[in-house]
């Protein structure tokens, strides 16, 4: 039930009075909002309990949503929004130092992390943890601006006009962010790359 | 040096808008795979950028743990908006599914192994007991005894005007525990007797003890009741002489004598007996050393005394307990010579009780235990008499018969049951208790037995099944490799594969196993 209607209609019919159909609106936005929370934000522990007050805030705020326009755009600027918020917190707190340590924490690897791609090789497995780990680092170390860009380019596959219109910026503006931060992600660095 | 930098940058520029973007016209693609085979730093960079966006591909994804949304909505206050359970499709996703799908054949081979190949036969107790055997007398395993069987139930049934050609037997032999009822007879014991004829007669003449009489008696076996009787009588026979050396009367010879005579009877009746006290000699005295009478009377009265003594022959050991002069002289007496030689008087002894001793060579367990048995009863009552029974569980053999025949012909074999009972009991051990069933034949056993003989109980490994093996081990160690580099959807696709076909070649194998049978 539900699982074929748009994002769009669901929300109308959360705005009539369904509000059982918000689950699925759950179902479907979870996961992603949270790698989203993750990655803006650096801090896998904190990641679940922003997304629960994304989802509070998108809930409470459904009757001011606009139907005619695109649900996801909205839902990703409510998170961008929180996520700003919570940076801005603890910007005296969060530290570089910590953010990498986060990263670098091995329960943050799967056991996909683990298994090579083709052959298991501990040398490789180490260099290429090693490369991912850089790679982290440096999304990280982006501005925040191009970090949010990135993000949303690369790892919610979203497009130029879906990213311009959930940051409320020009594509033009989107195309260049996007490009200086992928230049300072993948080219403009020293060190090994993976075999 | 700044136009190559310049240049150097533009490609950079088309190599972010080829790998990002995805926007590049041919032409300038051309122009960039130029320039890339001929700069290295350019073809580093294009390294970096793919091997970083496979990277980035490859992230880790968190998931939100399950509690997620149960917390949510309880926060949010929706009701009935709590997550329902997880669609059945949804529970065995992923690894569940892939668990289960290398469980289920697993679980299939092992029950097929241990079920067919592995497991041991079961033993058929019917068969296997060596002290059991029953086989079907058509087959080519009857026994001899069931072949005996069958051909006297045929044969009675002949005789008996009602021909079976069909009619079978199968034996069934066992043992089953009996009990026995014995009445053992008990010899009285002797102990207050041999005192008093010891007090009586002082302590001039050593006399064998009661223990060493019954111990002796017991070791001889057959004539021992006799010997200890003999052997009681003795201290009363020497009484009575020195009685009468004292005083020869002839009334008081005439009352001692008999119990000298019946020496081999009971004392009370013996003393009782008047008939024979008449018959018996007047005077015998024991020749002792002492005594020196002349030779013609000498004999004569040794020659009396040697026909009570053949009477009253002690076995040897008595014999031996005795003084060694008197048994010497005796034994003198009756072989003509001294010292060795046979003793005619223990040969005319057994003659004289053959069937005491018959009946302890057939039985010397008995007559042992029986003689313990009196012993103790002897000694803790103090009775004379004695008749106990005795209880004891046995084994005895016992045949169980089912005779096969027509439904219709077992009226008329019933009443013939005991005739064939006495014609069997020669083909049996003696003592084999008969139970005879009748019944139908069992055409399915039959066949069962019959064909239980030809194959082997557990069934050969079939190539079917090796190739399914094989099959399943190859596509486990593929799914595991799969599994390594993420390919799950060749894993699931090679999975169900895998149990398509090992289910095909079961069933095949399924097919085929009654024509190999």
């Amino acid at each position: 039930m539900g699982l074929q209607l748009s994002d769009e209609a669901i929300v109308r019919r959360i705005q009539e009075g369904d509000t059982a159909m918000f689950r699925v609106l759950v179902q479907r936005y979870s996961t992603c909002l949270l790698n989203y929370i993750h990655r803006l934000s650096g801090n896998k522990t904190d990641a679940e309990d922003l997304l629960q007050d994304v989802f509070v805030r998108v809930f409470n705020h459904l009757g001011t949503y606009d139907s005619k326009r695109p649900f996801r755009p909205w839902v990703y600027k409510v998170t961008t929004n929180l996520c700003y918020d919570f940076l801005k917190k603890r910007k005296s707190d969060l530290s570089l130092d910590q953010a990498l340590s986060a990263g670098d924490d091995p329960g943050d690897a799967s056991l996909m992390d683990l298994i090579p791609d083709e052959q298991y090789d501990p040398e490789k497995l180490a260099m290429r943890r090693e490369f991912r780990a850089a790679l982290e680092e440096r999304i990280e170390t982006l501005p925040h601006k191009q970090k949010e860009v990135f993000v949303l380019f690369h790892f919610e596959h979203f497009a130029y006009k879906e990213i311009a219109d959930t940051l409320a910026v020009p594509i033009g503006t989107v195309k260049s962010r996007l490009h200086n931060a992928c230049k300072r992600v993948f080219l403009d660095w020293e060190g090994g790359l993976p075999a | 040096m700044s136009t190559g930098t310049h240049n150097h940058q533009r490609y950079i520029n088309l190599l972010l808008k080829k790998y990002v973007d995805h926007q590049i016209s041919p032409s300038r693609d051309a122009a960039l795979q130029r320039h890339l085979e001929d700069c290295p730093d350019c073809r580093l960079q294009r390294t970096r950028l793919l091997a970083g966006q496979r990277a980035l591909d490859n992230m880790p994804r968190l998931k939100p743990s399950r509690s997620f949304e149960k917390e949510l909505f309880l926060k949010l206050g929706i009701p009935g908006a709590a997550a329902p359970a997880p669609p059945r499709h949804a529970r065995f996703s992923g690894p569940r599914l892939r668990l289960l799908a290398a469980a289920v054949p697993l679980l299939f081979v092992s029950f097929i192994l241990v079920r067919g190949h592995l497991a041991i036969p079961e033993p058929d107790r019917f068969h296997d007991d060596s002290a059991t055997r029953s086989v079907q007398p058509t087959a080519s395993r009857a026994t001899p005894l069931e072949k005996a069987v069958t051909t006297n139930l045929r044969a009675l049934l002949r005789e008996k005007g009602r021909p079976a050609s069909r009619a079978s037997g199968r034996v069934r032999m066992d043992t089953e525990r009996t009990r026995v009822r014995r009445v053992l007879r008990i010899p009285a014991a002797p102990r207050k007797e041999h005192k008093k004829a010891e007090t009586s007669r002082g302590k001039s003449r050593p006399t064998p003890s009661v223990d060493r009489v019954s111990k002796t008696a017991r070791k001889d076996g057959p004539a021992r009741g006799l010997t200890f009787r003999a052997e009681k009588r003795q201290p009363a026979t020497r009484k009575a002489e020195d009685e009468r050396r004292r005083h020869p009367s002839p009334a008081a010879t005439r009352k001692k004598a008999p119990a000298t005579k019946s020496g081999t009877r009971d004392l009370k009746k013996q003393d009782g007996d008047k008939r024979r006290t008449k018959r018996a000699p007047t005077s015998r005295p024991r020749p002792t050393a002492n005594q020196a009478p002349d030779e013609g009377h000498r004999r004569e009265k040794q020659k009396k005394q040697n026909d009570v003594l053949l009477r009253t022959r002690p076995s040897k050991k008595m014999e031996e307990q005795k003084p060694s002069s008197q048994r010497n002289k005796r034994l003198a007496d009756s072989t003509g010579k001294r010292g060795g030689g046979p003793r005619p008087g223990f040969a005319q002894q057994q003659q004289q009780q053959p069937a005491t001793a018959k009946k302890s060579q057939e039985r010397p367990d008995m007559a042992r235990r029986r003689t313990s048995a009196s012993r103790k009863k002897a000694k803790h009552k103090g009775e004379s008499a004695r008749r106990v029974v005795r209880y004891y569980t046995v084994r005895r053999p016992r045949a169980r018969i089912k005779l096969q025949l027509a439904p219709s012909e077992h009226s008329n074999l019933q009443p013939h049951l005991a005739e064939l009972r006495k014609r069997l009991a020669r083909y049996f051990p003696a003592g084999t208790r008969f139970r005879f069933q009748i019944m139908a034949p069992q055409e399915q056993k039959q066949n069962l037995r019959e064909g239980d003989a030809q194959p082997s109980p557990t069934r050969p490994l079939s190539l079917p099944l090796l190739l399914w093996l094989l099959l399943e081990l190859g596509v486990r160690v593929y799914l595991l490799l799969a599994i390594r580099s993420r390919r799950p959807a060749n894993a699931a696709l090679w999975s169900a594969g895998a149990l398509l076909l090992g289910t095909l070649c079961l069933l095949l194998w399924a097919l085929r196993r009654p024509e190999a049978a």
